[in-house]
């Protein structure tokens, strides 16, 4: 059930009377209320998912309860590594045994049989990169003495399933969303008119920027070789934006619907093209899974000189990569990542602390090359991310430096306009938590209605085909 | 929650009911060739002797009323074979035609719509295709972006009664016609390059959808004509280079019998007169025109 279809407002609609009228005394309904919707949600795609998240979720909560159990470090760290064993064994069986085993194939074609194995067709199930990194933050955590194990059956799985995130994030920490769901909720007028804010923004995002942008980006990106340069250019940067557009959206309805419901998530994206340098844009880049890798991996990899810095930053980037997908373009999308870090680790970095331009209205010259020049290096990675082989990628660089470059691109449709509402609109709350948080802008009551209604009838009205949002995908 | 809750009707409530609006209106003034092609089909099907399906390439190049035999077309922008197929199969229960005629333009057999196409063209609505998963927006006539519903007028007098559309596209007639402006302008280089890669699977899947379709064809008696229109020569010559070309060459040796399996390839007919074309591979009204009457020769010379 994907947020822009009608069902999900059918079901949230339900959910929402269930949830505040009917069970808004008893927390234990609330949260089984939760887990029911929540597995109702995820099994609308394929019941048969279910069972893989019934079996990552039992896995954790009984391990967590067993490492509580015992002081022994031995033990605990054995669980944590059966834990471990668990949701990578079941995340690499259904994610990365096809690529694997193409790879074993090429180095040791005698040891893989033509047949049985390599035509095994395997169905990715939607959101399985997600949740896996999830659970495994309350192993981690629970390993970690940060919070103690459960014994709330509902509310643990409740915690792993939370449908606003499970799909396509923000991924939780344990220790931020698990005690959440122990904490008797009361309706909030300020938050949950925020929220709802914040759904309508990611709305925008989704339905009227990504979904009119994306159909024919793609089309031109795969026929690369038949393009000027310019026309390249410009959708690799609308593809970029879309890209954002529509994984950014999904994490803003996600937070928002969350916080309908009195829950708090962490934030996602930090408005990532305002970003001067490559450090900041991935600071600000789907925070909850950079964060993850820094939080679980890098803690493991002692040690903060230069030489251990890149080490790290290496790591975490190609992790990044192959958590993106079973290919080598996301590997190689990770590496030239941390290749740009090096200029910063070896030279002069400056760290960014406050937004771009803060409290002023436009930024500095200075300001502008920086944040462009970011943006274009950003893009021109990303095209990794689309390209079906590594060599397909560093073509398309090629096709890009050609003299067409300096001729007129081929204009996309007029409703690709709208992503210069998206700019505008993201500039001006720069500093706010999302698109559309008024809260600290004292505006009169007519101009504020005149936004909402405003930005309803663009969605109505120009929201695209609507195309599942890409992160499902990972 | 009350101010909440009130706040939250002052805007749902008018956009349910613009909402409601905007679908009565789609479905009263529902102008579209599709919408006329349907009906066509569904008040004339007990006298029709031919069907013609395929993509925009059909819709724009057969005019029924210019054939001297009762024939419906079913065809649609964007079609590919598996939708043809099932429109075959649901025209198949109510109609024993004379000759179906389907498109075989070079990458139709490389093309593959999903059920999400199907249901985005409104053919369970039109045509009464069962989808594979019904969702609630298919209940709907008015598809996104919902701003064109807005544009829909009472009348469209550029269709006739059989669904066929004066409508064109204007890109050649912007260009003068000049084959010079034709080849440097940048779209049409756009639009030679956006060919779709070559995919066996798929290939695969028509070709046993199109067999299977002759097998039922057969088995009643209809002949089946697999037909490509003209085109503009470079589009030709584009294509020509495809491995879809030599692919669909294959098969037509696999099927095509004369007897019971027609190729008619008029892909070259008229080829260099820019005139006969309103973009690169849809012809104009002249074009449309000379198509129709070779048809109408076609079959009368199978026929009489």
């Amino acid at each position: 059930m994907s947020f822009t279809s009608l069902e999900f407002a059918v079901f949230f609609a339900l959910f929402f009377v269930l949830y505040w009228f009917v069970f808004q005394r008893s927390l234990k309904k609330q949260n089984l209320l939760i887990l029911v919707s929540s597995y109702i949600f995820y099994g609308w795609w394929d019941w048969r998912f279910l069972v893989l998240i019934f079996i990552s979720s039992l896995a954790d909560f009984l391990i967590g309860k067993a490492m509580t159990h015992t002081t022994e470090k031995q033990v605990r760290k054995r669980l944590l590594f059966l834990s471990l064993g668990v949701n990578f064994g079941i995340l690499g069986f259904f994610k990365y045994f096809g690529f694997f085993l193409e790879n074993f194939k090429l180095l040791l074609p005698f040891l893989v049989p033509d047949e049985g194995f390599s035509t095994l067709d395997i169905i990715l199930p939607v959101g399985i990169s997600f949740y896996t990194l999830q659970t495994l933050s309350y192993t981690f955590d629970v390993y970690k003495n940060k919070i103690e194990a459960t014994n709330n059956f509902v509310n643990f799985f409740a915690y792993v399933s939370f449908f606003p995130q499970l799909v396509a994030g923000p991924i939780e920490r344990a220790s931020n969303l698990l005690p959440q769901f122990a904490k008797a909720r009361e309706f909030n007028y300020e938050r949950a008119t925020d929220g709802l804010r914040q759904v309508t923004w990611g709305l925008f995002k989704k339905m009227v920027v990504a979904d009119n942008i994306g159909p024919p980006v793609t089309e031109t990106l795969a026929n690369y070789t038949a393009h000027d340069s310019s026309t390249l250019l410009l959708y690799l940067l609308l593809g970029t934006i879309e890209f954002y557009c529509d994984f950014s959206a999904y994490s803003d309805i996600a937070i928002g619907s969350a916080r309908l419901l009195g829950f708090d998530l962490m934030k996602n994206f930090d408005y990532p093209f305002f970003s001067r340098n490559i450090s900041e844009l991935w600071q600000k880049w789907h925070i909850s899974l950079i964060s993850w890798f820094k939080d679980y991996v890098i803690i493991w990899l002692k040690g903060f000189s230069k030489p251990k810095l890149v080490r790290n930053i290496f790591i975490i980037f190609v992790i990044t990569g192959l958590w993106h997908g079973a290919a080598w373009t996301y590997i190689v999308w990770g590496l030239l990542n941390a290749l740009c870090f090096l200029p910063l680790i070896f030279g002069q970095r400056t760290k960014f602390r406050k937004p771009v331009a803060a409290g002023r209205l436009l930024p500095s010259a200075k300001e502008f090359f920086m944040m462009a020049r970011t943006f274009f290096i950003f893009c021109l990675i990303g095209i990794f991310f689309r390209s079906a082989s590594v060599a397909d990628g560093f073509n398309f660089w090629y096709k890009l430096a050609t003299p067409t470059l300096f001729t007129e691109p081929a204009w996309p449709s007029s409703l690709c306009l709208f992503t210069f509402v998206l700019f505008g609109v993201e500039w001006v709350q720069r500093e706010q938590e999302h698109g559309l948080d008024l809260s600290k802008r004292n505006l009169p009551v007519a101009l504020r209605w005149t936004i909402y209604f405003s930005l309803v009838a663009i969605i109505l009205l120009f929201g695209g085909q609507a195309n599942e949002f890409i992160y499902f995908q990972f | 929650m009350q101010k909440f809750l009130l706040k939250i009707l002052f805007v749902l409530v008018p956009s349910l009911l613009f909402l409601a609006v905007l679908e009565w209106n789609t479905r009263r003034l529902d102008n579209s060739a599709l919408a006329v092609r349907s009906a066509y089909f569904f008040q004339h099907y007990r006298q029709l002797e031919g069907l013609c399906f395929g993509s925009s390439l059909v819709a724009q190049s057969v005019n029924p009323a210019w054939l001297d035999y009762p024939t419906a077309s079913l065809a649609l922008s964007g079609s590919s074979l598996n939708v043809d197929y099932l429109l075959f199969k649901r025209a198949n229960t109510l109609v024993t035609p004379r000759f179906v005629l389907f498109d075989l333009t070079v990458h139709l057999l490389n093309q593959y719509h999903s059920d999400a196409w199907i249901k985005m063209r409104k053919l369970p609505y039109y045509y009464g295709i069962k989808p594979e998963k019904r969702e609630l927006k298919d209940y709907f006539l008015s598809g996104t972006p919902l701003y064109r519903s807005l544009r829909l007028s009472a009348s469209n007098e550029k269709i006739n009664e059989y669904g066929f559309s004066e409508d064109r596209s204007k890109q050649f007639k912007k260009l003068e016609y000049d084959h010079e402006q034709i080849v440097q302008d940048k779209r049409i280089q756009k639009f030679l390059g956006n060919a779709e890669p070559f995919n066996a699977a798929i290939n695969q899947i028509n070709e046993d959808l199109l067999k299977e379709i002759i097998t039922i064809c057969r088995a009643q008696g209809t002949k089946v004509i697999l037909y490509s229109p003209p085109k503009y020569y470079i589009g030709n010559d584009a294509a020509e280079t495809l491995p879809d070309f030599a692919r669909r060459a294959t098969f037509l040796r696999e099927v095509v019998d004369d007897e019971n399996v027609f190729f008619w390839n008029l892909e070259r007919m008229g080829e260099r007169d820019p005139r006969n074309f309103a973009n690169i591979n849809h012809v104009s009204l002249q074009g449309a025109k000379m198509a129709t009457e070779e048809l109408n020769r076609r079959l009368k010379q199978l026929f009489d």
